[in-house]
């Protein structure tokens, strides 16, 4: 093999090489983002923590998203959307991150019920709903897991019992995230035989402002309220909130949790601005002798080998939207992803708080903002190591599905 | 944007796997170890031109660059193959095309195939510790674990002087040059301790520091290759074996504790693919003539990360390798152990993770603007 280029020696290797720089039409997109961003974001005032206020303060944001033509951006344009191309939606992150933008509070109204209302709902579901999604008039929660019933999500037993016009709705559900302030909901419920398993389960649209529907919100560790238990005790459900085929509700359900794995997988918390923070905490810190404590050797390991776990996980979402951009579904480096990045944010918050000393144990609610960001976001990446598939279960699916190893 | 392999990258890795396959399978390594001669395998190296991967078609090689030759690195690593000496040799040639030098002595240089002679204990761009001088035209001093030479190889060294470095010329079968190999762990390796005492030499170029840091960059970019290589053999051995292997009446593979751990393989070792390609990919334009000093930066710290994590990340599917197998995986029988020692190796290997990890602080907003480091 003298050569390994003259086999395919043509114009077309060019075309094809390995490339980290936006294409022109990238880079214009972007900084047209940039400078949208430099004016809009200096508008909002700091986000309010309780989740009430935060919706409020954030639907205006997602107006002027819509106005601008940056909401939807991954929909097709048939649908409101932008139809923009996967990188330019990771573009469209990335400068969010750099810009320091309102966090999403769509992931589940954009990410995850708007596409699957496209890919399985009705031409009037789809009239009612999506432009209410984009515009943040509607935002909807979660209706899944259940007290008996989380990694096990076909364990769910809640029912709907069919009734003129519709469906009426018995059970629990809980972890639910954005439920206080949601207008709608994806639910999962059996209309099938009992204990059915995958079979028999189907997938409603919910209004949640309903007499049947109370939400009692469930406290996390730290005290706040991000979650919520949703008890349904004949809530109701016309027959056009159906999705899909009665009993069929799972495949949807799987569609469904792809697009949170999408959501997900693109980067909910900016790690790059995470180790920018921990290294702006050294810089303010010093020794109890009085030198800077970036001199030490000790935190100058453990910064560097953290920000080198930060910029390969920067590197492998690359790689995850490279494939995905040339129309490819990721291999195992979309499966590791969450394995790789969930403990990190978990270490990066409990250096800085070591850092902090003991004083960053202090409640957040009494605590200095930047002390308390660090404790939340510490706390909150034990959550994000649940959420989603936890941990263990996580690596079941990598050693299963993309090592092929036997089920147990 | 775009991170994948071209069509002739993926024809290259596909073409390397199969002459490796053939001609350097594990039985040949056993074989070469145990007789202490790999001449088989350097003349493999060499009908094939590998050296030349990552070299301009003009300058007499196959062309490609930076990612063409971690593609090699990684084959060779997944067949633990004895490629120190290749490496030194594109090492030589790294160091020399970016040398002031004549143009006809850098073609001859690339024809004796001449190797590196460097310390492999530190960075090449460490000139911190060095331990040959220059004295009346000759060369003396020691250089503790060089990669071995052939007996009739020429050696490139790299000499301090006031500014930057002297790329100085000996062959190795000249008066005063004494190769005394070390014994490794990792037999496949083959370091040798160098000790020049009046050895004629002749300097043929001269090398600014930032030709060091780069080529020092390059290289640990290949390491890195190479434990993900040995790190994907290792993964691929350990899935197969406790797919098969039945305990308890099923097989082990079906056991969550072993499927968290090899899960955990595959997280290193993803993430270790991501780093070394981009970083390969960055060394290539961003040290490009016209790039700016920001991506320079940014392609020196990804090779210090890509060497630093990769070569650990194979060392941690090393073990996890070793206690999957459980004792079988412990036999000097086993072919494991070929990949397990030279994992370990390769975390040593020109500078340890915590140097490189130091190197990288170093270049971050640690200190306060006001202050100046101790």
């Amino acid at each position: 093999m003298r050569s390994f280029r003259s086999a395919t020696r043509s114009g077309k290797e060019f075309e094809h090489r390995m490339d980290f720089r936006d294409a022109p039409e990238d880079a214009r997109f972007r900084a047209d983002v940039r400078s949208w961003l430099a004016r809009e974001v200096p508008l909002m005032g700091p986000m309010p923590v309780p989740i009430v206020e935060r919706a409020a303060w954030w639907r205006p944001w997602q107006r002027r998203l819509h106005e601008a033509g940056y909401a939807g951006l991954a929909w097709p344009q048939e649908y409101g959307g932008r139809g923009a191309s996967v990188l330019q939606q990771a573009i469209f992150l990335e400068e969010c991150d750099l810009a320091g933008a309102p966090e999403r509070m769509d992931v589940i109204s954009a990410g995850m019920a708007g596409p699957t209302i496209i890919e399985y709902g009705t031409a009037a579901q789809k009239a009612l709903h999506l432009d209410r999604i984009l515009t943040g008039e509607h935002l909807w929660c979660q209706l899944f897991s259940e007290p008996g019933a989380g990694s096990d999500l076909a364990a769910l037993r809640t029912r709907a019992e069919k009734i003129p016009g519709g469906w009426r709705i018995q059970g629990q559900k809980i972890w639910t995230s954005v439920a206080q302030v949601a207008e709608y909901a994806i639910l999962l419920a059996r209309t099938g035989e009992p204990g059915g398993r995958h079979k028999g389960i189907s997938y409603f649209l919910l209004p949640m402002r309903q007499p049947g529907v109370t939400v009692r919100p469930l406290r996390h560790m730290l005290g706040g309220a991000e979650f919520n238990e949703v008890f349904l005790d004949g809530a109701e459900v016309g027959d056009d909130g159906l999705v899909g085929e009665l009993g069929a509700g799972w495949k949807v359900a799987m569609s469904t949790l792809g697009y949170e794995r999408a959501a997900l997988a693109t980067g909910r918390v900016n790690l790059f601005r995470l180790l920018e923070n921990l290294m702006a905490l050294v810089r303010q810190t010093r020794l109890e002798d009085g030198r800077p404590l970036g001199e030490d050797a000790f935190v100058r390991q453990r910064v560097a080998e953290l920000y080198s776990r930060m910029a390969l996980q920067r590197l492998t979402g690359k790689r995850i939207l490279s494939t995905l951009a040339e129309g490819g579904a990721p291999g195992a480096e979309a499966s590791t992803a969450k394995l790789f990045t969930a403990p990190l944010v978990e270490e990066v918050c409990d250096f800085a708080l070591s850092l902090i000393g003991l004083t960053g144990q202090e409640d957040p609610a009494s605590a200095d903002p930047m002390r308390a960001r660090w404790l939340r976001l510490s706390y909150q990446a034990r959550g994000t190591s649940i959420a989603g598939g936890t941990t263990f279960v996580q690596r079941n699916i990598v050693a299963e599905r993309a090592l092929g190893l036997p089920k147990s | 944007m775009r991170f994948a392999f071209n069509e002739e990258q993926t024809m290259l890795r596909d073409m390397l796997a199969v002459a490796l396959e053939r001609e350097a399978g594990t039985d040949r390594l056993r074989q070469w170890c145990d007789e202490g001669d790999f001449t088989v395998f350097d003349r493999l190296v060499q009908s094939n031109g590998w050296a030349g991967i990552g070299v301009d078609d003009a300058a007499g090689g196959q062309g490609g660059g930076l990612i063409e030759q971690a593609i090699l690195f990684e084959a060779l690593g997944y067949h633990s193959a004895p490629s120190g000496r290749l490496l030194a040799q594109m090492a030589g040639l790294m160091l020399a095309a970016r040398a002031r030098i004549a143009r006809d002595v850098l073609t001859n240089l690339a024809k004796e195939e001449c190797v590196l002679a460097c310390d492999m204990r530190r960075p090449v761009d460490s000139l911190s510790g060095h331990d040959i001088r220059v004295e009346c035209g000759a060369l003396h001093g020691r250089i503790v674990s060089a990669q071995a030479p052939q007996a009739d190889q020429g050696l490139l060294l790299v000499v301090p002087q006031s500014d930057g470095a002297g790329l100085w010329k000996v062959d190795c079968s000249a008066v005063g040059v004494i190769v005394t190999p070390l014994s490794l762990v990792d037999r496949a390796s083959r370091l040798a301790a160098l000790t020049l005492e009046g050895v004629q030499a002749r300097r043929v170029g001269e090398l600014k520091a930032t030709a060091l840091s780069d080529v020092h960059a390059r290289l640990a970019v290949l390491l890195a290759a190479e434990s993900l290589g040995l790190a994907r053999r290792m993964i691929e051995m350990t899935v197969k074996y406790v797919a098969q292997r039945v305990q308890f009446g099923v097989p082990i593979g079906s056991f969550q504790a072993v499927k968290h751990e090899a899960a955990q393989m595959l997280v290193d070792i993803e993430a270790a693919n991501s780093g070394v390609y981009y970083a390969a990919w960055a060394l290539d334009e961003g040290v490009a003539v016209g790039a700016g000093a920001n991506e320079r930066t940014d392609a020196l710290r990804h090779a210090w990360i890509a060497k630093a994590f990769a070569t650990e990340a194979a060392a941690r599917t090393a073990d996890r390798a070793l206690m999957l197998h459980g004792a079988i995986g412990y036999t000097f029988e086993y072919e494991l152990q070929f990949f397990f020692k030279r994992a370990k190796l390769n975390v040593e290997l020109l500078g340890s993770p915590r140097l490189h990890r130091e190197r990288l602080a170093a270049s971050l907003p640690l200190i306060p603007a006001n202050d100046t480091p101790a």
